[in-house]
């Protein structure tokens, strides 16, 4: 029985040793598409002119990758910013997001504020009391900075839409 | 008694043969004869790494003039490649000037490469926090460091100019690489202790030739 486990032991060990060689991925791999950083926008109900909800944008970050919170630890670093397009409908106007709270990341003597694994943004939307019945597109992008544990990568963006319908009140 | 003694005896002997014949053994070196520091470039990445001929460039100085690499042949290069928004460039910036000051009685060069990142950003964050003792060059479009990638290191990052954000090279007096490291946060050194051990090592071997 002990051989067994003398054995199995060694094995798992040696496999242990074998999987910390160089690997030419040394950093978490990239998928094919680039994006590091995946969205979901929660579909939201049909509204009335004069009604307000709330955009709820989640994210999910790939395993081994972190990105900069919306408010990092130092003003040259990038936070991670929900924005949207300057040219969206006028009669829907969107408070400021409202972003999950930061994740420590330790690097050397410094902690710097992340965002790691999944989070949701949420930003209210209220629309004009005279605005049209009509279905609305609302464009926008994600962008953010992302490092692993290893190096960081350059700043990226993940566009988004929020389809919005607008129907008189019965 | 005896075979209870005998178990635990099988048990070593098995441990230690997988172990010594089941891969637990060291990567390649960079270079034959240097210490191993951890991040350096893997032989089986490709070019260009340790032995190789650093890639000449010809890059903008921050604040005006052109910069050669060939320029520096005679001297030695400390290259590291940095932009002011990565967390780990902006820990180091500061300690690749006290670099420069420290060796350049001996003839070492500290070149500083920010990559992608607009001219006027960069500028106004070098000039806060890159010592004047550094060279320090504008990587517009990031095609220099991306002739630094080895083409088998990280193969998923599309843009190859990526992959050496943060990396540190030296290159001797004829243009030859001696050393080629990348960053990783579970042995990082700011203050680059191992790569100037690296080069105290590399200046001690040529003062002995």
């Amino acid at each position: 029985m002990r051989l067994w486990v003398g054995i199995l032991g060694g094995t798992l060990f040696s496999l242990g040793c074998a999987g910390s060689q160089a690997s030419p991925e040394r950093q978490p791999a990239i998928p094919p598409d680039g994006r590091v950083v995946r969205l979901k926008v929660q579909v939201l109900p049909t509204l009335a002119p004069g009604g307000h909800d709330e955009i709820v944008v989640g994210f999910s970050i790939l395993p081994g990758f972190h990105v900069m919170s919306d408010r990092p630890s130092k003003p040259n670093y990038i936070p991670t910013a929900l924005v949207f397009d300057a040219g969206n409908p006028t009669d829907i106007v969107l408070d400021d997001p409202h972003y999950p709270p930061p994740i420590p990341f330790v690097l050397a003597d410094e902690t710097i504020r992340t965002f790691q694994s999944e989070g949701t943004i949420r930003v209210s939307l209220n629309v004009a009391h005279d605005a049209v019945a009509a279905d609305r597109a609302l464009k926008g992008m994600l962008r953010y900075q992302a490092c692993t544990e290893r190096g960081c990568l350059f700043p990226r963006s993940e566009p988004f839409v929020v389809p919005i319908r607008i129907q008189m009140a019965q | 008694m005896k075979r209870a003694q005998a178990i635990p005896r099988r048990f070593l002997i098995c441990s230690v043969l997988l172990a010594t014949f089941g891969g637990c053994h060291p990567g390649p070196a960079h270079d034959p004869g240097s210490p191993s520091l951890e991040g350096a470039v893997r032989p089986e990445w490709g070019p260009p790494q340790a032995g190789d001929s650093a890639p000449s460039f010809e890059l903008p100085v921050v604040g005006g003039g052109t910069f050669r690499l060939s320029s520096l042949k005679g001297s030695w290069v400390f290259l590291h490649f940095t932009a002011s928004w990565c967390p780990f460039c902006d820990a180091e910036i500061a300690h690749l000037g006290e670099v420069a000051k420290a060796y350049e009685s001996r003839g070492v060069k500290v070149v500083v490469v920010d990559v992608k990142e607009p001219l006027a950003h960069w500028a106004k964050y070098a000039a806060e926090h890159v010592s004047p003792s550094v060279v320090d060059l504008h990587d517009s479009t990031g095609a220099t460091a991306a002739r630094y990638a080895p083409p088998r290191m990280q193969p998923s990052f599309q843009d190859r100019a990526e992959v050496v954000l943060d990396s540190s090279l030296l290159v001797d007096r004829q243009g030859t690489i001696r050393l080629f490291v990348m960053p990783d946060s579970a042995h990082f050194d700011p203050t680059f202790k191992g790569v100037c051990r690296e080069l105290d090592r590399l200046l001690a071997a040529e003062a002995i030739r």
